[in-house]
């Protein structure tokens, strides 16, 4: 039976997960979808893990053009 | 039915083939202040993030298991994994990759901009769009 605290790892080593405040961000454009996810110290509020996920929607097209002669 | 002009989806996909099919790939992340762009013909580490906190000058390996495709006269690709740092700090604000060819001596292939971005002790993953010819990460249409 698992009686530890959950560890997880930040700047300041592996620190108990309950002693951080996470917080999720989202950020939604045209070409991608951005996730942040950030650990603050609930002692003195600093950011002491940082995490971003981002999902390309789409790529860069090149174009062809015809011009008449 | 009259005739019509235009490059064959069939050159596209030969152009589009050249530069990506079976070539070792990188990703390098560079920070925002970096003029970094489509006008860099190589990989430039002008610009690049620090090669601090667990990220590796040059940038992380591309895994590149599709060739390119066609659809109708759109040739297109797209690496084959999500790119990601584990563990990574960044040493700035980061908001573009380069996707380089090592085999054809760094060529650039194109970079791509994702807004700025601060990773702390943390993981940082580029999810590849759907790879077909209206997201694909690179077409030529």
């Amino acid at each position: 039976m698992m009686n530890e605290a959950p560890l997880i790892y930040t700047t300041r080593g592996n620190v108990p997960v309950e002693s951080l405040r996470q917080e999720i961000s989202w950020e939604d454009t045209p070409t991608y979808v951005k996730m942040t996810e950030r650990y603050f110290d609930l002692n003195d509020g600093e950011v002491v893990k940082e995490s971003a996920y981002v999902l390309s929607k789409v790529g860069l097209e090149m174009g062809t053009f015809v011009e008449s002669v | 039915m009259a005739n019509t002009a235009g490059v064959s989806g069939v050159a596209k996909q030969a152009a589009l083939g050249a530069i990506v099919d079976g070539k070792t790939l990188k990703a390098a992340l560079y920070l925002t202040s970096a003029t970094t762009g489509p006008t860099n013909t190589v990989y430039t580490s002008t610009g690049e993030l620090a090669a601090t906190g667990n990220y590796t000058a040059g940038g992380a390996s591309v895994t590149n298991a599709n060739s390119a495709g066609l659809t109708s006269t759109t040739a297109y690709w797209t690496p084959s994994a999500t790119i990601s740092w584990a563990n990574l700090t960044t040493s700035g604000a980061t908001d573009c990759v380069m996707i380089y060819s090592t085999t054809d001596t760094n060529r650039n292939i194109g970079t791509f901009t994702y807004g700025s971005t601060t990773v702390t002790a943390g993981t940082f993953s580029l999810t590849m769009p759907t790879n077909d010819s209206s997201t694909g990460l690179v077409r030529f249409s």
